[in-house]
């Protein structure tokens, strides 16, 4: 399974937006079906309470930990930092310690975030998943043929897995 | 291509998920771990 980069909201600042603002537009509601499905799946959902951050730098960050070999920690210790600490990923700050903690250099960090092939990297990876039809996160595609989009349950995973084992002239039907 | 050597998808068919059923999935397990997966994801 490779994770690569889908920068969602471009378009926010990068102080990031309110998160007042994000609850404005999909509502209370879609919040508390989130912090459900965390609850049934035994994670903690615990986001900053103040504001959604830009990630373009995370990400960036991530692209640097993958050449380095560290992907999977980096990306798994920054969506810990969001999801259930509460951590800004927006800031340089807490970029630094993250990527410290995941055994980064300050510099390195610092160098990562700015970077212009490492954001380039994170922006062509994103038109590159647009182009694929890809909307939203997360977005699968299973052996190169099939597109899920979206967090969604097991048993779509386990119908679009049986889906590609069916041969091939039944697939476009 | 983003990255060196990555034989990423080109024309993926998107899934239209059907009427969900329960039911165990054999060897799913195996499948994913055969299977070339690629996830596009942000973290926020």
């Amino acid at each position: 399974m490779t994770w690569l980069a889908f920068d969602l909201h471009p378009e926010y600042p990068l102080g990031g937006i309110p998160r007042e603002q994000l609850h404005a537009r999909y509502g209370d509601g879609f919040h508390e079906s989130l912090k459900r499905s965390f609850e049934i799946a035994g994670l903690v959902y615990n986001p900053p309470p103040d504001v959604v951050p830009n990630t373009l730098a995370a990400l960036s960050l991530t692209e640097l930990a993958r050449d380095r070999g560290l992907h999977r920690p980096m990306h798994e210790r920054l969506m810990d930092a969001y999801w259930a600490e509460a951590r800004n990923i927006g800031d340089p700050a807490v970029l630094r310690e993250l990527g410290g903690e995941v055994g980064f250099a300050e510099d390195d960090v610092a160098s990562a975030i700015r970077d212009d092939g490492l954001t380039n990297r994170v922006r062509t990876s994103t038109a590159q998943a647009q182009s694929l039809g890809v909307t939203g996160v997360p977005a699968f595609v299973l052996d190169n043929r099939l597109l899920v989009l979206g967090a969604q349950p097991r048993s779509v995973f386990q119908d679009a897995l049986a889906q590609l084992r069916e041969p091939d002239d039944a697939q476009s039907t | 291509m983003v990255y060196p050597d990555d034989p990423r998808p080109r024309h993926p068919q998107a899934f239209k998920a059907p009427a969900l059923e329960a039911g165990p999935l054999i060897g799913h397990r195996v499948l994913v771990d055969v299977l070339p997966v690629w996830v596009w994801s942000d973290y926020i």
